[in-house]
C-alpha cells in the first residue's frame, strides 16, 4: 500500500506533463518573442525612380541579429484601379523567389498601384520561422511591366489575416489591427512587439478574433505624418517556430482632433472680428443728417 | 409815375410777353409737328406752365422749386414732394429782370428770376439751389434784390472735384442734409421703402427715356418734340410722364413700320446738340436747326438727354446705400462744365458718333456761360481729333440774330458731308 | 441675358461640378486654376494651389525633380497655364466655388440690410500685398520642409494655415472635421488654429465685405501673372467713358482703374475677378467690354445696364 501513492502521483504528473507539452505545442504558447528570436520584415528605404515607378525595399531579417538559412519569400501582388479600389480586369500575380547567402533584402518595383502582400520564410537556431507584411505601391510608369497573373498556387505557410479599423491609409496608433491564423496551423496568441520590447498597447477581443491597438507614441506624434514605426505581431508555431507580421505605424491622423476647441477658435475669432468691424461701421457712418425713420 | 405803378406796368408787360411767347411756341409746334404721336399730353403740360398749385393738384405733392440737376429727384419723391424745375425760358421774364442785373448774365436765371417775379407764390415755396456755376451761387443774393426768398431755401454745396473718396463722403453728406431739410419743412423720413420706390419709380423714366433716345437715334422724333418731351418732366408725377413716354414710343414704333426702320430723312445731316441748356418756350435754337434741315439726333443738354442720370447703379438696399448710389450717380455721372476735371463731356459726342453717325456738333452758348465757353474750346479740339465738325452757336433770347444764326447753320450743312470720318 | 445672370448659372453649375462632380465620376485633375477644394469628398477636381505644395510643385525634392515627378509637376503647369490662358479671371468671376460661396453671403447681407464694407484705394493697396506674402509662403514652406527647416507638420502650409476655404468648403461635402483644432504636437496645434483662426475673421470680413478673401487670393495673383498669355481681357473705351463712377460702385474688389483710367485701353488689374458687374451696370454704350482673343463678348451699354432686353429698335 506504501508504494502505491508515489507511483499514482508519478503518473498523474507524467500524464499533465504530456498534456501540458502536447497543448503548449498544439498551440504554440510556449513562444516568448522577447526571449527568443523570431524572423520579420523591416523595411528599407527604397530605391528612387526617375521614371515614375514605384519601389519598397525589405529586409528579411532575425530579431536578435542571427544569421538565417535557406530563406526564399514569394508576394502577391493585386492591382488596384486606385488605392482603394482593385483592378477587377487584372488578375493577382503570385511571384516567388529565394534569397542567396548575404544581403536578404527584396526590392518590389512597380509601375502601377499594387498592393502588395508578402510573404518570406527561414531558419534560424535551427526551427522555421515565417514573416508577414504587407504594403501599397503606387506607381505610374510604363517603364515597369505589371506582374503577370498567375504564377501557380499560393505556398501553404502559417500565416495571418490581417485587418484593420480606421480609415484605409495607412496603420496609426489607435486603430485596432486584428490577426487572425488562417487555417488550423495551431498558431498561437500573438505578441505585439518592437525593436526594443514589448509594444506598448490593448489586446482585444474582436469577433475577427485577437486584435491589438497601439498606443499614442509622444515621439510618433512629435514627428510628422510620415514618420512610422515598426510593429511585429509575432506568434509561435508548432515546430517551436514563429509567424510575424510587419506593420509601421502612423501617429493617430484625427486622433488629435478637438472639434469643440476648433469651434470655440473659430466661433471666438468671427466674433471677435464681426464686434471689430460693427464698431468700425458706427464710426465711419456719413450720413449723420439724412432724416431717416429709427 | 410811382415806382409801383412802374413796376406794376413792367410786370404786366412781362406777363403778356411771356404769355405770347408760351403760346407762339405752343402753336408753332402744334402746326410743325401737330401729327406726332402722343404730342397732346406733353403739350398741354407746358400750356399750364409752372404753376405751383397746378403742379400740386396734378401730382398730389407740394412742390420745391429745383435749379440744375445735381439734387437727386428720388430723394424729393421719397420724402413725398414734387420738385419742379421753374423753366427759364422767357425773354419777357429775362428782360424784367435785366436792368437790375449785369449784361452778360446767364438768361436762364434771368429768367427765371423773371417767373418769381411774375408768380409771387414761386417764392414761397421752397427752394433748392445746388451751388454750381458762379450765377447759381449769387443766385440766392441775387433774388434778395427783388425781394428775399419769403419761403424755405437750402443750398446745396456741390464739390468740385469728383475722383476722391473724400468728396464722395463731402457730397454724401451734403445730399443727406438735403434731406434733413426736406424733413425739417414736412416732409416724410427717409426709409428704405419709400427711397427704393421712389428708384422703382425713375428707374422706369429712365428706361423709356433710354427707349425714347433709341428712336432719336433713328431720326423718328424731331428736336423740339424731343426737348417738349423731355421738359414736361416736371410738370407730372414720374410715373404718368413715363407712361405718356412709353406711348409715344410705342406709337412712333407703329408708325414706322415694323419700329427697327430708320427715318432717312430724319437722319440725313446728323449732328450732335452740346452746351447751355434750352428751356420751353426759347427754343429758337431748335427751330433753327430743323430750319437749316440739321437733324439733331442727340444731344447733352442738361435740359434734355441729361436731364437725369442714365443709370443708378445700386448694391446696397440700406438707406445710407441708396443715398450714396444716387450721390454718386448725381455727381460723378454730371457732365457739367462747372467741375474742375470734365474731359469726360465728349464721350457722349464719340457714342453718338459710333451710334447714329453724328457727323458734327452745333454747341449751343447762351451768352453769359463762362463755364460753357470754356468748355466749348477743348471740345472742339477733341472732336477735330474723331473727324467732326464744329459749330459755336452764342446766342440769347432774343430774335434779332434768327436770320444771321440761321445763314451759319445753312453754311455748316453742307460741311457736314465734305470729307469722310478720318478718325474713330 | 445680363452677365449678372450668366455668371451665376455658371457658378452654381460649377459649384456641382466642382465640389459634388467626383462621385458621379468626374475627374478634372489638380490643375484646376480656382478654390476646388480638394479636401472636400468627392470633389470633381482640383484647386492647383494644393499640387503646387505638394506632389506637383515644390513639395518635390531637389533629387526627385529631374525624372518623372518634375516631368509629372511641368505637365500639370502646362495644364493650368492653358486653363488660365483660356478663362482668365473668369475663374475667379464665374466658376471659384468659394468665390461663390462669398456671394451667397453678399446676397444674405444685402437681403438683411445690411450695409456693405468698401475699401479705401490706398487701404486696398497695402492689402494686396499679403496675397504675395502668402505667394511667397506656398513656395517657400514645402521647399523648407524639404530642406528640413520647418517641421513636416507645415506639409502644404497655405492650405493648413491661411485658406480658409479648407474648413468651410468640406462642410459641403458633409464633413466638419477641418473646424477640429489639432493638438497632436505644438506645430499642428499652431497650424490648425491658424486656419480656425483666419477662417472665422475671414468669414465675418467676408459677410461684409464682397469677396473679401479674393484680396488675399494667391491664386489671383498666380494667374494675373499669367496675363501676358491671357486671351481673356476687360478692355475700356476711354473716350466713350463718362466718369460716372459706377464700375468702381458695383466692383466687388473696389478697383478704381475701371473707372479712373483716361489713356489706356487695358484695365484688367491683379484685383479685378471678371465678375463682369461693371460691363452690366455701364450705360456709356462701348465704354467697356470683355473680349476674348480681341473679340468682344459683352460690351456695356445703356439697354444693358437698365436691364432692357434688346433695345426695341436697337441700331
Amino acid at each position: 500500500m506504501r508504494s502505491s501513492a508515489p507511483r499514482v502521483r508519478f503518473f498523474s504528473a507524467l500524464a499533465t506533463a504530456v498534456l501540458l507539452t502536447v497543448m503548449s505545442g498544439g498551440t504554440g504558447l510556449a513562444f516568448d518573442p522577447e526571449t527568443e528570436g523570431y524572423v520579420r520584415w523591416e523595411f528599407k528605404p527604397p530605391p528612387r525612380h526617375k521614371n515614375g515607378a514605384a519601389s519598397v525595399s525589405l529586409n528579411l531579417v532575425s530579431s536578435d541579429g542571427k544569421p538565417l538559412s535557406e530563406a526564399s519569400w514569394y508576394y502577391k501582388a493585386t492591382p488596384l484601379a486606385s488605392f482603394r479600389m482593385v483592378d477587377d480586369s487584372a488578375g493577382t500575380a503570385i511571384v516567388r523567389g529565394s534569397f542567396g547567402d548575404g544581403d536578404n533584402t527584396l526590392t518590389i518595383d512597380s509601375g502601377v498601384y499594387l498592393f502588395v502582400e508578402l510573404m518570406g520564410t527561414a531558419v534560424l537556431d535551427g526551427k522555421r520561422h515565417y514573416a508577414q507584411t504587407h504594403g501599397l505601391l503606387f506607381g505610374e510608369s510604363l517603364a515597369v511591366e505589371p506582374p503577370e497573373p498567375g504564377g501557380g498556387p499560393e505556398p501553404d505557410w502559417p500565416s495571418f489575416a490581417f485587418s484593420g479599423s480606421g480609415e484605409i491609409y495607412w496603420p496609426q496608433t489607435g486603430h485596432t489591427f486584428v490577426l487572425s491564423p488562417k487555417g488550423d496551423r495551431g498558431i498561437g496568441e500573438f505578441t505585439a512587439m518592437t525593436p526594443t520590447g514589448k509594444a506598448l498597447g490593448e489586446y482585444v477581443d474582436t469577433d475577427g478574433g485577437r486584435g491589438f491597438v497601439p498606443a499614442t507614441d509622444k515621439e510618433l506624434n512629435a514627428m510628422g505624418a510620415t514618420a512610422s514605426k515598426p510593429v511585429f505581431f509575432v506568434a509561435g508555431i508548432p515546430d517551436g517556430g514563429s509567424v510575424s507580421y510587419t506593420i509601421y505605424v502612423h501617429r493617430s491622423r484625427y486622433g488629435g482632433e478637438k472639434l469643440n476647441l476648433g469651434f470655440v477658435v473659430f466661433s471666438s475669432t468671427f466674433v471677435g472680428t464681426s464686434f471689430v468691424l460693427i464698431l468700425f461701421f458706427r464710426r465711419r457712418r456719413v450720413l449723420r443728417h439724412v432724416a431717416q425713420e429709427s | 409815375m410811382s415806382e409801383d405803378t412802374r413796376h406794376s406796368r413792367l410786370l404786366a408787360r412781362a406777363r403778356d410777353k411771356r404769355t405770347g411767347e408760351w403760346e407762339a411756341e405752343l402753336a408753332d409746334i402744334r402746326a410743325a409737328r401737330g401729327d406726332f404721336p402722343g404730342l397732346d399730353y406733353f403739350l398741354s403740360l407746358h400750356a399750364e406752365g409752372p404753376s405751383p398749385e397746378k403742379i400740386e393738384e396734378r401730382t398730389g405733392m407740394p412742390p420745391v422749386a429745383l435749379l440744375c440737376l445735381q439734387a437727386p429727384i428720388e430723394i424729393f419723391l421719397a420724402q413725398g414732394f414734387f420738385p419742379v424745375k421753374i423753366l427759364g425760358g422767357s425773354h419777357g421774364c429775362a428782360n424784367l429782370t435785366s436792368p437790375k442785373l449785369p449784361a452778360l448774365m446767364c438768361p436762364t436765371l434771368k429768367a427765371v428770376l423773371g417767373e418769381t417775379e411774375l408768380d409771387p407764390r414761386l417764392p414761397r415755396i421752397p427752394w433748392v439751389l445746388p451751388l454750381t456755376c458762379d450765377w447759381m451761387v449769387k443766385f440766392k443774393e441775387t433774388r434778395a434784390l427783388f425781394g428775399d426768398f419769403p419761403g424755405p431755401v437750402h443750398l446745396l454745396e456741390v464739390p468740385r472735384l469728383r475722383e476722391s473718396a473724400e468728396t464722395g463722403d463731402r457730397w454724401v453728406r451734403e445730399v443727406s442734409k438735403l434731406s434733413g431739410f426736406l424733413a425739417k419743412i414736412g416732409g416724410k423720413k427717409l426709409n428704405a421703402k419709400n427711397l427704393s420706390k421712389a428708384m422703382g419709380t425713375m428707374e422706369e423714366a429712365r428706361k423709356a427715356q433710354a427707349e425714347l433716345a433709341v428712336l432719336r437715334r433713328k431720326g423718328l422724333v424731331p428736336a423740339r418734340v424731343h426737348a417738349l418731351i423731355q421738359g414736361a418732366f416736371f410738370f407730372d408725377r414720374a410715373e404718368n410722364w413715363t407712361r405718356s413716354v412709353n406711348l409715344v414710343i410705342g406709337a412712333v414704333r407703329k408708325k414706322a413700320g415694323n419700329g427697327d426702320a430708320p427715318n432717312e430723312t430724319g437722319r440725313e445731316n446728323p449732328v450732335f446738340l452740346s452746351g447751355s441748356p434750352v428751356f420751353f418756350p426759347n427754343f429758337k435754337i431748335l427751330k433753327l436747326l430743323e430750319t437749316a434741315k440739321l437733324n439733331v439726333l442727340a444731344d447733352d443738354l442738361c435740359s434734355s438727354e441729361r436731364l437725369f442720370p442714365r443709370h443708378v447703379a445700386v448694391t446696397d438696399r440700406t438707406v445710407e446705400g441708396m443715398t450714396r448710389a444716387l450721390a454718386d450717380a448725381y455727381h460723378r455721372g454730371c457732365l457739367c462744365p462747372v467741375f474742375a476735371e470734365n474731359a469726360h463731356r465728349a464721350s457722349v459726342i464719340k457714342e453718338a458718333q459710333n451710334e447714329a453717325g453724328v457727323r458734327g456738333v452745333v454747341f449751343h452758348l447762351l451768352k453769359g456761360c463762362h463755364p460753357y465757353d470754356l468748355d466749348s474750346f477743348s471740345l472742339e479740339e477733341a472732336l477735330r481729333g474723331w473727324g467732326l465738325k464744329f459749330l459755336k452757336i452764342e446766342t440769347d433770347y432774343s430774335a434779332e440774330d434768327g436770320q444771321n444764326l440761321l445763314t451759319r447753320l445753312e453754311a455748316f450743312r453742307p460741311t457736314l458731308n465734305v470729307e469722310k470720318r478720318t478718325a474713330k | 441675358m445680363s452677365l449678372k445672370s450668366l455668371r451665376l448659372l455658371v457658378q452654381h453649375a460649377s459649384f456641382v461640378v466642382l465640389i459634388y462632380g467626383g462621385r458621379f465620376g468626374v475627374r478634372l485633375g489638380p490643375g484646376v486654376p480656382c478654390f476646388a477644394c480638394p479636401y472636400v469628398n468627392g470633389c470633381g477636381g482640383q484647386c492647383y494651389l494644393m499640387g503646387l505644395q505638394g506632389y506637383i510643385g515644390f513639395g518635390i525634392s531637389a533629387a526627385d525633380f529631374w525624372g518623372f515627378e518634375g516631368a509629372r509637376a511641368l505637365f500639370w503647369f502646362l495644364v493650368f497655364v492653358v486653363l488660365v490662358a483660356l478663362l482668365g479671371k473668369l475663374w475667379c468671376g464665374f466658376v471659384c466655388p468659394f468665390g461663390l460661396f462669398q456671394d451667397w453671403l453678399t446676397m444674405l447681407r444685402r437681403r438683411l440690410g445690411f450695409s456693405g464694407l468698401k475699401i479705401a484705394p490706398e487701404t486696398m493697396a497695402k492689402l494686396g500685398i499679403v496675397k504675395y506674402v502668402l505667394l511667397a509662403w506656398l513656395v517657400l514652406g514645402p521647399i523648407m520642409i524639404n530642406l528640413g527647416i520647418l517641421h513636416r507638420d507645415f506639409y502644404l502650409p497655405f492650405c493648413q494655415m491661411f485658406c480658409p476655404a479648407k474648413p468651410i468648403l468640406p462642410v459641403f461635402g458633409g464633413e466638419l472635421r477641418h473646424f477640429a483644432l489639432d493638438v497632436t504636437n505644438l506645430v499642428t496645434t499652431i497650424v490648425t488654429s491658424t486656419s480656425l483662426a483666419v477662417t472665422g475673421g475671414t468669414l465675418a470680413a467676408m459677410f461684409a465685405r464682397p469677396r473679401f478673401f479674393c484680396v488675399f487670393c494667391p491664386l489671383l495673383a498666380m494667374i494675373h501673372f499669367l496675363k501676358p498669355v491671357t486671351l481673356l481681357a476687360l478692355k475700356k473705351e476711354p473716350a466713350l467713358c463718362h466718369g460716372c463712377g459706377t464700375c468702381r460702385r458695383v466692383c466687388f474688389m473696389d478697383v478704381e482703374k475701371v473707372w479712373l483710367e483716361k489713356a489706356e485701353s487695358d484695365v484688367q488689374c491683379v484685383d479685378c475677378v471678371n465678375c463682369g458687374e461693371c460691363v452690366d451696370s455701364c450705360s456709356a454704350s462701348g465704354a467697356l467690354r470683355l473680349t476674348f482673343a480681341g473679340k468682344p463678348l459683352a460690351k456695356s451699354s445703356r439697354a444693358r445696364s437698365l436691364g432692357l432686353k434688346k433695345h426695341r429698335g436697337a441700331a
